[in-house]
């Protein structure tokens, strides 16, 4: 199939050895690429119970047939790996340039596998594979990493690396690529501070074949116009995510003093408006015709972002209203190298750990100095970070608090309350990685839309439907601000490869995606009982606004869950059915 | 009676590039009335709210009132 260079570079980092060979081309075309096939390689490869921190689990860096292609929105890479924060399957994506970078090496996937001895860093180009020690790197942030092997190597190279979180193995380290960008969740950057890799610095001079050439270009172009560069999406230009902050406040949905109240206050001091004042410049990713990047420059520093969800889980959650606190609060964990969603999720349980005299980890809603001392903490392994960065999870377990431990298998949720969204309740529930946004986001027809966000009646079909088009769509590597059909994905995928995918083929192949992913956790002990919410969900009813009095009664949420099972041909106890695996060719 | 209107995002365009604006309506005109004078299409934005309150289209609208309307989102 063109699209794809036929080709893994498999790196043992304990004997310091690399190795070529074809990409597994019926897995291509049964799972396509990034998280599909990523997936699919780790499902294959990895002995069941593998410990997330031994040399024996394996980073994939894995790319799709649109990567390094004029397909808008394409320039993402998909990060795979055993998560060290819930056990579960991980899979995570990163913008910037990177994923260019590696399928101009010549490759469509990068294996890591082992562990170096001492810290270190690789250095790919092209074919010429080297290891590097990282002495005058380790120990350092990501900026400043990233700022001095860019000196050494030039502005051509891209660079993935971590900060001293994932040096330190918290369980919120993540990956930076290009400083502000970061593949975030499960604790992927400790799995590679586990492997002792500081950085991987990528360049390639080659490029990618696909099927036709003139017809591609031409046809993409017509679509970037007709599909891509429409009302419908161009809000990330415009506004950025930060409009959801005061879209979520109106709804009630904004998480606010972890997750006690769905309106904030002082959500206008950091919305989009408040951020509009203060912008500093524009980005976008390779292959990127949306540029979703906005610059903010305060007082306290300059960020890309933040973001909707470092607004919501480290401004309002934490009862924060000061804009150029949360862009340190955000600089601080990029440079860092953590998550924002766990680091800020984890800072408001332990305030309300705090407020209700449970544990006093001097940290207060609305407190801006100790606040910001928590992410070098954290990524530091120093003072209360040492119990910070463990998680709310493992934090609930020594201290109590586990029906306010806003968390879903250990990953802390992300910025919508489900209290006024039902339907992203069992998102967050049934996601295989744990509480996540990115597998289903039906806010934006609850919450955003028409439908009404208080019954679960309709829901579970609606994040069944919504998994599976994500599912393809990050197999594809398209970023998700491309609001497309699966139409679309299909005419494309056949313009770069030459096949004869369609519409009904691509849900399939997210429904296939879903559903392996669900047999890795499975196979690690997983069952329908983690497919659940933390109590405060259920018993809790918020204080104000939009979803003033609302929970989700245990019954509904029970018979929600219950009913997605049933649609997906699973169990009642929520494992795979045989005719189902069957159906699928899992 | 006059309605103060926000235009978040791309909507802007439906105000001639401009986020705020005041449009004069009849009297207990409904929320769907505004959307048609502005000619912002059923399928171009998420939701409105009206003195701070997510309303349906049938709402019915006073004079001084102030409605934002959002636009369609995807991502998060």
């Amino acid at each position: 199939m063109m699209g794809y260079q036929n080709k893994v570079l498999r790196i043992n980092l304990t004997e310091k050895k690399w190795s070529t060979e074809p990409l597994n081309m019926d897995w291509a075309k049964k799972y396509i690429g990034g998280k599909g096939l990523g997936i699919k390689y780790l499902y294959e490869e990895l002995a069941p119970g593998t410990d997330p921190f031994s040399p024996d689990n394996k980073l994939i860096l894995m790319t799709a047939p649109f990567t390094g292609t004029t397909v808008p929105c394409s320039g993402k890479l998909a990060i795979i790996s055993r998560s060290p924060a819930t056990g579960t399957i991980l899979d995570c994506s990163i913008g910037g340039h990177i994923a260019n970078e590696i399928k101009y090496a010549g490759y469509d996937a990068v294996i890591l596998e082992g562990a170096l001895e001492t810290p270190g860093y690789l250095y790919i180009k092209d074919d010429a594979i080297e290891f590097i020690t990282a002495e005058g790197l380790w120990g350092k942030g990501s900026h400043e990493s990233e700022t001095m092997l860019l000196e050494k190597y030039g502005k051509e190279a891209k660079v993935l690396s971590i900060g001293p979180a994932g040096e330190n193995l918290s369980t919120m380290a993540c990956i930076n690529s290009e400083y502000y960008r970061q593949a975030g969740r499960g604790g992927i950057g400790a799995v590679m501070g586990s492997k002792k890799m500081k950085a991987i610095v990528i360049e390639g001079t080659g490029g990618v074949k696909v099927h036709n050439m003139p017809k591609a270009l031409q046809r993409i172009n017509e679509i970037m116009r007709e599909d891509t560069l429409t009302d419908d999406n161009l809000w990330a230009y415009t506004d950025g995510t930060a409009m959801l902050v005061e879209m979520s406040n109106n709804t009630g949905i904004l998480p606010t003093h972890n997750f006690q109240d769905g309106t904030f206050m002082g959500y206008n001091k950091i919305d989009s408006e408040a951020m509009k004042k203060a912008r500093a410049g524009k980005k976008a990713c390779g292959g990127c015709a949306l540029g979703c990047g906005n610059f903010t420059r305060t007082g306290r520093g300059v960020v890309e972002g933040p973001e909707y969800e470092t607004l919501a889980l480290c401004g309002s959650s934490c009862g924060i209203d000061e804009l150029a606190a949360v862009v340190k609060f955000n600089d601080l964990c990029d440079d860092m190298g953590l998550d924002t969603i766990s680091a800020g999720n984890t800072t408001a349980f332990a305030m309300e750990l705090t407020e209700k005299g449970i544990k006093d980890f001097g940290l207060n809603f609305g407190e801006v100095e100790s606040y910001l001392k928590v992410p070098e903490l954290i990524a530091r392994n120093e003072g209360i970070g040492k119990e910070l960065g463990l998680g709310t999870r493992e934090l609930a377990k020594r201290y109590g608090g586990e029906d306010f431990a806003m968390q879903v298998k250990g990953l802390e949720f992300p910025g919508y309350e489900p209290r006024g969204s039902w339907g992203m309740g069992l998102a967050y529930a049934t996601s295989d990685r744990g509480a996540c946004h990115m597998r289903a986001w039906p806010v934006a027809m609850e919450a955003y839309g028409d439908l009404d966000p208080f019954t679960i009646e309709g829901k579970a079909q609606l994040v069944v439907d919504m998994q599976h088009s994500n599912a393809v769509k990050f197999s594809l590597i398209l970023c998700d601000f491309w609001a497309t059909s699966e139409a679309y994905m299909a005419e494309v995928l056949n313009l770069i490869t030459g096949e004869s995918y369609t519409e009904e083929d691509m849900l399939v192949i997210g429904e296939r995606v879903v559903n392996i992913a669900r047999a890795f956790n499975m196979r690690e002990g997983f069952t329908g009982a983690q497919d659940t919410l933390p109590n405060r969900i259920f018993n809790d009813a918020l204080k104000s606004g939009a979803t003033l009095g609302k929970k989700i009664p245990k019954e509904e949420f029970d018979q929600m869950l219950s009913e997605y099972y049933q649609i997906r041909g699973w169990t009642t106890e929520g494992v795979i059915g045989k005719e189902k695996a069957e159906a699928l060719g899992l | 009676m006059k309605i103060n209107v926000v235009l978040a995002g791309p909507l802007s365009k439906y105000g001639n590039g401009s986020r705020h604006q005041i449009v004069v309506l009849e009297d207990a005109c409904q929320l769907k009335e505004l959307f048609s004078a502005l000619e912002i299409p059923e399928n171009k934005y998420s939701f409105a709210v009206v003195n701070g309150i997510k309303s349906l289209e049938e709402v019915v609208l006073q004079n001084g009132d102030e409605v934002k309307i959002y636009p369609i989102v995807s991502g998060g």
